[in-house]
């Protein structure tokens, strides 16, 4: 089935550096939510949307974590909590190791 | 066997919809056309004639499971043989997903790379007995 495999893999390569460049952005949003419990399902949203797509392209540490990320947000979806405090901070630290791992990434592409 | 030409695919994420083109076009002589939710896939069905369907199961509008329902309520379109791309996160459900009729499921993420002959994979099964 095989046609131009390298005019494809270039192609292939060229869409993940703008894909990683895509999930820069959406982390620029994230970290501008102030309230994550208020605004959960503009936030599910976005991370569904990279759990789903990034292990497509290859990103395989950002989807496995991006998925973690997607199950919590679920979970507070599903049984809302009143301790806000430690929704925030578990927010904040699934964003803060996306972030880094979304860095280390983008090193490859520099 | 019949030969698998046409597939008409309903995925609301545009970075997923690039890639899939883009390798079905490169590697495979399938012709593809990709809708952005369930209800563009059926407003055009039945002019695109496609021999598969993959939808995706979170879209917009009209979301996977419900254009799904539709086809199947339409004479024209309920034997068309249709495919589910789902999330890995919900691959608990596919045990419920195999009882409503579908052909196969594409779990995310998916190698693009193999794409092809998965999809090629699932339009075979209907052959074998």
């Amino acid at each position: 089935m095989e046609k131009n495999n390298t005019a494809l893999t270039n192609k292939l390569s060229s869409l993940k550096a703008a894909y990683l460049t895509k999930i820069e952005e959406t982390i620029l949003v994230l970290e501008h939510f102030s309230a994550p419990i208020i605004e959960l399902e503009e936030i599910y949203s976005h991370v569904h949307k990279i759990s789903g797509t990034s292990g497509m392209y290859g990103f395989t540490q950002i989807s496995n974590l991006s998925t973690e990320f997607e199950i919590f947000l679920k979970e507070i979806k599903s049984q809302p909590k009143n301790d806000c405090e430690l929704i925030e901070t578990k927010f904040q630290k699934y964003l803060k190791s996306l972030k880094d791992l979304v860095l280390k990434e983008g090193e490859n592409y520099a | 066997m019949k030969k698998l030409k046409k597939i008409l695919a309903a995925e609301d994420e545009p970075d997923i919809q690039v890639v899939v083109q883009t390798v079905i076009e490169a590697m495979s002589d399938y012709e593809i056309k990709i809708c952005s939710n369930g209800q563009e896939l059926l407003d055009c069905v039945d002019d695109y004639q496609p021999d598969l369907i993959i939808l995706d199961l979170m879209m917009p509008k009209v979301d996977g499971l419900t254009a799904f329902a539709k086809l199947q309520e339409n004479e024209k379109t309920k034997d068309l043989p249709v495919v589910f791309m789902t999330a890995k996160a919900q691959v608990h459900e596919i045990a419920e997903f195999s009882k409503t009729g579908v052909l196969g499921i594409i779990t995310k993420p998916f190698d693009p790379l193999k794409i092809c002959d998965e999809i090629q994979g699932i339009w075979e099964k209907q052959f074998k007995s």
